[in-house]
């Protein structure tokens, strides 16, 4: 196959590209209401979190947080001070996470999986993410879904890491202003074995619990691992009842589990998976045929969906492709595989004919 | 993620029957048709996997590198590349080029199909397949 034929090929192919791309017809999805409606509780959620950080002294740095949206928490910590923050976060992701346009992207999901009002959605929280937390419980409280939910307080750096005002804290004002009615049910406080391993001042720890009781929780403290992954998935069960969906936020080793596995931001309809000492709730999920709304990349989930990357300008509601869909003409596909089965399958026909000739002049 | 890489994989094959050309290898023109909403991903794999063929085309003027071992060299290059690609961004706060690489592997097993046919035959052979994939996944 001769290198010329084959930029001739490429060129046909990248031209049916290009014209089934800009020839797509667009149009507003059917939901696009409830995700409009989902944004907008997530951004009044968004402004109260704002005003209450505010109101307890805890400064907004914007070089960190520039649309100052109190969302974005404090970076690695001073290790002499006792800490929630559990692993290096990506401020990046965490500037774009801050985006409401994600409270739309749960309703498209939540579509995706054909959910409806009063469908079960179980739901793990760590604090990595508060501002994703909120959108998930935009989208389900503006598609009226019924949700289990369980929260760890543990966080990455520039999550809800600040120990005086945690995601629970947050959680805990909404509830308060009745800006939300989804409450987590189970708390635990994440990181190492989720039960902050890393962290070694006890008495730091003792105040965390004390923190959850005192905000009305059921906290979660099983030694073993295995067994609080378990006992959580079974609570989970008991509660709500088989789920319709499982939808994690952040990389909990509770959710993700211990063997390193990572698994596709998103949707996720149905994964192999073997559960084992080692599995997190996510393991479970698949192994029983449910579908998991993981999200954790949240950069590559962003330019997924044409948002906003620029995390210096504020976030317009309605941008972003989970508010559209688009129909592709066929006929430049059907035309750009005709063009390569052409041009490369006439090669393939006359070399497949040229070879009994030359063997018939070998043995002549 | 999985039906464009099995999709890709079966046009890949098809078109390496029909032209004996590679493009480049068998799971990453899916893998580059999944990622086709983001071009600055494939044009940093792209990059990564040409840097590592010439490295390892220079590197193989003074150690003879050949079968398994050529392949294991083309992989370790690209993905140490990508490493200090995304080092020298964090380093240089070089925001407009923080993109991360697609897969550990990809950049690797490209520069090793480039350095089997050339790299105008892997580099058309893997557009090709890559869009047509591309352009089947529109439709699922």
């Amino acid at each position: 196959m001769k290198t010329i034929q084959l930029f001739v090929v490429a060129c046909g192919v990248l031209a049916a590209y290009l014209m089934t791309l800009t020839q797509g017809e667009i149009e507003r999805t059917d939901y696009y209401d409830q995700q409009r409606e989902a944004v907008i509780r997530m951004a009044a959620m968004m402004d109260a979190i704002k005003a209450e950080r505010l109101e307890r002294g805890l400064a907004i740095n914007s070089e960190i947080d520039p649309l100052e949206t109190g969302l974005i928490g404090l970076p690695w910590p001073d290790l002499s001070e006792p800490s929630i923050t559990t692993t290096s976060g990506f401020l990046p992701a965490k500037q774009l996470s801050v985006n409401p346009n994600f409270a739309a992207l749960m309703v498209r999901y939540f579509h995706d999986l054909n959910l409806q009002a009063n469908d079960t959605v179980h739901v793990y929280f760590s604090s990595s993410f508060p501002a994703l937390n909120l959108a998930i419980l935009a989208a389900i409280e503006t598609m009226e879904l019924n949700a289990v939910v369980a929260s760890s307080i543990g966080a990455s750096s520039y999550g809800a890491n600040a120990p005086t005002f945690t995601w629970i804290d947050m959680e805990h004002h909404l509830l308060s202003l009745e800006l939300l009615s989804t409450s987590s049910q189970w708390v635990s406080l994440g990181g190492e074995n989720d039960r902050l391993e890393e962290e070694t001042d006890e008495t730091f720890k003792e105040t965390l619990r004390t923190h959850i009781h005192t905000l009305g929780y059921t906290f979660i403290d099983e030694t073993d691992f295995a067994q609080n992954v378990e006992t959580r998935y079974r609570s989970f069960r008991m509660q709500g009842g088989r789920a319709q969906a499982f939808i994690n936020v952040g990389g909990a080793l509770v959710a993700t589990g211990r063997h390193g596995r990572s698994y596709p931001s998103g949707v996720t309809h149905r994964y192999s998976v073997r559960v084992g000492a080692q599995s997190g709730l996510i393991d479970y999920y698949f192994r029983d045929d449910i579908p998991v709304i993981h999200l954790l990349n949240i950069s590559n989930l962003a330019r997924r969906y044409a948002m906003q990357t620029d995390v210096r300008a504020p976030f317009i509601h309605g941008v972003g492709s989970m508010y559209v869909n688009t129909t592709y003409p066929i006929i430049y596909t059907v035309m750009a595989f005709i063009w390569t089965g052409s041009v490369l399958g006439s090669e393939t026909v006359l070399r497949y004919i040229r070879k009994p000739i030359q063997k018939r002049g070998e043995t002549s | 993620m999985g039906e464009t890489i099995v999709l890709g994989v079966i046009l890949a094959i098809i078109f390496y029957e029909l032209t004996d050309v590679s493009p480049g290898g068998l799971v990453v023109p899916g893998v580059f048709a999944y990622y086709l909403y983001d071009p600055r991903r494939l044009v940093l794999t792209l990059c990564v996997a040409l840097i590592a063929w010439l490295l390892v085309r220079a590197f193989s003027q003074v150690v003879i590198l050949y079968g398994k071992r050529l392949f294991a060299v083309h992989v370790m290059t690209a993905f140490l590349l990508g490493g200090l690609f995304a080092l020298g961004v964090h380093l240089f706060d070089l925001r407009w080029l923080d993109v991360p690489l697609i897969g550990t592997l990809i950049a690797g097993i490209l520069a090793h199909e480039t350095s089997r046919q050339g790299v105008f035959k892997t580099l058309a052979a893997l557009m090709i397949v890559t869009l047509l994939t591309g352009m089947v996944v529109l439709w699922l």
